[in-house]
């Protein structure tokens, strides 16, 4: 069994993994990767000190399996906080824009429900986290 | 609309400068975690699976375009470009930064709004009907109590620390838009046979995972009593509610185990001891706050449009979206329009920044600067003229928010589920928007009708699934996700909850299934003018089950 340390970042919320210079990193194949239950216990205190030092919260333990492409973690939950929503949750491009077009000026037909992913489309989204990526350990 | 006077004002600043030295304190590592999660979560500020999550109240659901245009402006911002409209006419912003909450709060504060009383074991965000000061079928507008509720409850002393949370709805009209029966306290307007206007009591109902429908206790309180009455349900359940088990501890379990009979003499009890002055509305109070919701002053026009009722004959888009998503006014030639937040295939109450703006324009432009936000996640422009009704659809198609679906299969109420929530069990808006693109926008949804769906993600039924005609509730079995379906739900006057079908589905069949029930339902119906839930109440689970299992 395979298992990586995992916690939200204090200041923004966002997940993080111990990574394997003990620094914490957004991405679950930078993540130093513990080998067994005990040393994921260890690892666990390491992320605990690092709540205590305030720069992260709710440490906790993930199971991961290792694959082709990287790591991945076994349950859906897990799956979902590494690689974000399953959803294609983003407003079209443009909504990022702080001048807001006015609907009369030629925004267009936009659609404001945002599809979920088709598989294909997921799988591409998986690819493009993986490229350039650092082989896992 | 109701507007802050210098106390308001001052209160809502002196808490966002409070939050700020509170955050500026955790960042510093003076504050720990321990110390600091119930601050936070009482100005709103959820740790959920990728970020923090920020809900805001929308007081009954109402809004202003300026206080649209500043949610737009803090989705922007301070998010990724959109907000979600809650079951409980609220908007979340699911990635704020912490470090940004305190500025997002001041932003809000400068539009009249905050996120005090979105979490933790108080008087929450008091709903209303979305159609409130604008329904034909109105009693009486009830967001004037719901204010008074709004300011009587906030921050009170002795209710900040109740067993568990606590939802209070009030309902104007002759339908219940505002599902009070499923809430800690419903309110209910009514008239007695002197044809006084005052409220029904209903007490202890709600979903979650014991759902159960309110008792009614009281059938008319007097308006002046409306906190006295209050207050002596909150004493009873303040004292005697279960705070020794979590699970246990809402009034509805406290009504359940008691008997509504005995909650009933205790509540009376209370109320005959302590409806004493200081608590009894005056006529002047009561006058003062409903001048704020006075009807709008809208000019005289003749109850038929002619450029409405051409554009209905001669565009069958336009006549669908007339027939489906505008409402009856109570003010001739005038109409309520429902914008739906369910596009086909979409998230169910999503909104990205662009459609807030444009929406806020169109209310500025065409329905006296009001924007409602329905329960079932939908926005709503309460005061138009039949006349600007085909403008209003150009301009709502031009954004792709004229999906001409409210009430039908693909107006589906969802909680963010897995996507987004630390205490969902599975995803709920991918099998909303499965079932959106299944049934899609054309006459097959037409002609199944009137059909209201609700997803929730876990047992703590946030979609309000045991009130949906179909409900759907995700569970996790052995590490994949289940999908359970109940029926006969119904959150409406006729309130009701669903009953279960049996035997779970899996994310690959769970869209199926529904349209099997579907298709059982317009196999068994005695006609279009028969609705799923009219049919199943005649028929009954049999038909369905033997649909869904019969082969088994």
């Amino acid at each position: 069994m395979f298992y990586v340390i995992s916690a939200n970042r204090l200041a923004d919320g966002i997940v993080v993994y111990v990574g394997r210079d003990g620094s914490w990193s957004e991405r679950l194949n930078d993540a130093k990767l513990y080998r067994g239950k005990e040393e994921a216990q260890a690892g666990l205190l390491l992320g605990q000190n690092d709540a205590k030092r305030n720069l992260v919260v709710e440490p906790c333990v993930v199971e991961v399996t290792e694959e082709e492409g990287g790591l991945r973690a076994v349950t859906l939950r897990e799956s979902i906080r590494a690689r974000g929503p399953t959803i294609d949750f983003l407003p079209p491009a443009g909504a990022f824009a702080l001048e807001v077009v006015s609907p009369a000026g030629g925004a267009g037909a936009t659609t404001t429900g945002f599809r979920s992913l088709r598989p294909e489309e997921l799988r591409e989204r998986e690819l493009e986290n993986a490229a350039g990526l650092p082989e896992a350990p | 609309m109701y507007r802050y006077d210098e106390f308001d004002k001052s209160f809502v600043a002196a808490r966002a400068a409070q939050f700020r030295d509170q955050v500026a304190r955790r960042l510093s590592g003076e504050l720990d975690e321990e110390k600091f999660r119930p601050l936070r979560l009482m100005n709103g500020v959820y740790l959920q699976l990728h970020a923090y999550m920020l809900r805001i109240a929308i007081p009954y659901g109402t809004l202003s375009s300026r206080q649209l245009r500043k949610l737009a402006f803090i989705a922007q911002r301070y998010d990724k470009g959109y907000g979600h409209f809650t079951t409980r006419q609220n908007i979340q912003f699911n990635w704020p930064a912490l470090k940004d909450c305190p500025d997002i709060l001041d932003e809000l504060a400068e539009v009249e709004m905050h996120a005090i009383q979105t979490s933790g074991n108080c008087i929450r965000n008091v709903t209303a009907d979305h159609f409130a000061g604008a329904a034909a079928d109105e009693i009486e507008d009830p967001r004037p109590y719901a204010e008074i509720l709004r300011q009587w409850s906030s921050l009170h002393p002795e209710y900040s620390f109740l067993p568990r949370k606590f939802k209070i709805a009030v309902n104007g009209a002759a339908e219940d838009r505002a599902a009070i029966q499923v809430h800690d306290i419903g309110y209910q307007i009514v008239k007695n046979a002197s044809g006084e206007a005052g409220f029904a009591v209903y007490v202890g109902g709600g979903l979650g995972r014991t759902p159960l429908i309110a008792h009614k206790i009281r059938d008319f309180l007097p308006k002046s009593d409306l906190l006295a009455y209050t207050n002596a349900i909150l004493r009873v359940y303040n004292l005697e509610g279960r705070r020794d088990n979590k699970y246990k501890a809402r009034i509805k379990i406290l009504v359940h185990e008691k008997g509504a009979d005995a909650i009933r003499a205790e509540v009376e009890a209370e109320f005959a001891n302590h409806c004493d002055a200081a608590l009894t509305l005056p006529q002047e109070e009561i006058d003062r706050i409903r001048a704020y919701f006075a009807p709008p002053a809208l000019p005289d026009r003749p109850a038929s449009s002619a450029a409405f009722e051409r554009r209905r004959a001669n565009d069958p888009a336009f006549d669908s979206f007339a027939a489906h998503n505008v409402a009856a006014h109570k003010t001739p030639g005038y109409g309520i329009v429902t914008i739906s937040l369910k596009p086909i295939g979409g998230i169910p109450g999503d909104t990205s920044a662009e459609a807030m703006e444009a929406i806020a324009d169109l209310a500025e432009q065409f329905s006296q600067d009001e924007i409602r936000v329905a329960h079932e996640q939908n926005l709503v422009l309460p005061h138009v003229a039949l006349d600007d009704l085909p403008e209003i659809y150009d301009r709502l198609s031009e954004q792709g928010l004229a999906t001409a679906n409210t009430g039908l299969v693909t107006d589906i109420i969802s909680c963010p589920g897995l996507d987004y929530c630390a205490l969902a069990t599975a995803r709920s808006i991918p099998v909303a928007q499965r079932i959106s693109e299944r049934f899609g926008d054309g006459a097959r949804a037409r002609a199944i009708g009137n059909l209201k769906i609700n997803i929730s993600g876990c047992i703590n039924a946030c979609g309000h699934h045991h009130v949906g005609h179909i409900g759907i509730l995700g569970l996790e079995k052995s590490g994949a996700e289940a999908y359970q379906i109940t029926l006969g739900g119904s959150a409406d006057e006729t309130c009701n909850i669903g009953t279960l079908t049996g035997r779970g589905f899996s994310d690959e069949g769970i869209v199926d299934a529904v349209e099997t029930v579907v298709n059982t339902y317009l196999k068994f119906r005695t006609g279009p003018d028969e609705d799923f839930l009219a049919a199943y109440r005649r028929i009954g689970m049999g038909p369905f089950k033997e649909a869904l299992y019969g082969h088994e």
